[in-house]
């Protein structure tokens, strides 16, 4: 997985600039925008989907959508929470709909996951063994809601009021289920490391 | 707020909650000076605090993935392609509009016109034939009555068979 730098936020002016333009029918103003935050959104849906080509495709439709809606936009929230927002909303359709296609044996194994299993499988050992591809297995044990909301706070590093904005909750709400989401991930990252030790036992064993 | 749990069991779950929340900043000065105290206190709070602060660290290494380099250009030519959906309905309608209606009429009434003169025109052979017909029905008729006329003046009246020959209207005049 190749790391790249995220683009650089314009500021507020910048933006405000180009949002209007692109209400106005401005397709290269739209363009702009696009540049300003594809990488950070794909990131986030990265993590959301856990597929790198279905956080693209959802990435793509969700900036067309954001362009035809762009009339609604009224600047009362970050352009990007509201991007989110309608990225979401769109990656709950598709994992409804993969929900509904998929096996019953795969329903039954977690729900959250499914939208993970046109990975090829990797082995089990080598993924626990590395850190970062066990915190984003853990990641993807999550519930759909605990794992939106971890990313926007701890990978996009928003504040509970945009958390608020693109989640379309209260904000004590954020606070409760930030904090249960993080015990959600803390119970996962240690059972996979269980699994790691007992793998490793067996390993050493044989 | 009472916060306080006993050292070996595991913290109060406000107090858990006001973990995330320090995590957060989002602690009033107060709340935040509490919580620091109890966390002097109490071991269990302070293992949890690392392991979130922990847990974090690990969110915010995690590798960061870029948009495909052509990802603009598509939502620009999808933009340009659904702007071309929506436009063709217009034109379609424009196309069904006044003029569409009025060759709709056109047609309608070059259809009906059609039908008159197929009907004027099939009409007279029509009458001409049945006409022709009904003097052949009659020519036959009068053409009988008069054979039967002729054939009892030249022979007298006919004596009745029983029941073979019709009997003609001349006859029972007779």
């Amino acid at each position: 997985m190749a790391s790249k730098v995220m683009s650089e936020p314009l500021h507020d002016e910048s933006e405000t600039r180009l949002i209007r333009a692109a209400t106005a029918g401005d397709p290269e103003a739209f363009g702009r925008l696009v540049l300003m935050y594809q990488d950070r959104l794909v990131n986030s849906l990265f993590h959301l989907l856990g597929n790198q080509a279905e956080a693209e495709d959802v990435a793509q439709e969700a900036f067309v959508l954001a362009f035809l809606k762009l009339a609604t936009f009224r600047g009362q929230s970050q352009f990007y929470t509201w991007l989110f927002r309608i990225a979401r909303n769109l990656s709950v359709s598709r994992f409804r709909r993969a929900r509904k296609t998929a096996s019953l044996d795969a329903v039954e194994s977690g729900g959250s996951q499914l939208l993970l299993s046109d990975e090829p499988a990797p082995d089990r050992q080598l993924l626990v063994e590395e850190a970062g591809t066990r915190v984003r297995e853990a990641l993807a044990r999550l519930s759909e809601e605990h794992r939106a909301i971890l990313i926007l706070r701890e990978l996009d590093e928003l504040d509970y009021d945009a958390i608020a904005a693109a989640l379309e909750l209260p904000v004590g709400t954020v606070r409760s289920r930030l904090h249960r989401a993080r015990l959600q991930l803390k119970a996962e990252l240690e059972a996979l490391e269980t699994v790691t030790g007992s793998g490793t036992r067996e390993k050493r064993t044989s | 707020m009472n916060l306080e749990s006993r050292n070996n069991e595991p913290p109060n779950p406000e107090a858990q909650e006001l973990l995330s929340a320090l995590l957060d900043d989002q602690l009033t000065s107060e709340q935040a000076a509490e919580l620091r105290a109890q966390l002097e206190r109490q071991p269990k709070l302070r293992e949890l605090l690392t392991q979130l602060e922990g847990q974090r660290a690990q969110l915010r290494q995690l590798p960061r993935v870029g948009a495909g380099s052509d990802l603009a250009s598509r939502v620009l030519a999808e933009i340009r392609e659904r702007s071309v959906v929506v436009e063709l309905p217009k034109a379609t309608e424009e196309e069904t509009g006044p003029r569409g209606g009025w060759r709709s009429v056109y047609l309608l009434a070059g259809s009906l016109a059609a039908v008159l003169l197929l009907g004027l025109f099939l009409w007279p052979r029509n009458v001409a034939e049945q006409a022709t017909q009904v003097a052949q029905t009659d020519a036959q008729v009068r053409r009988k009555e008069l054979d039967a006329r002729q054939r009892e003046r030249e022979c007298g009246p006919r004596q009745r068979s029983h029941g073979t020959d019709l009997p003609s209207p001349s006859v029972h005049e007779a």
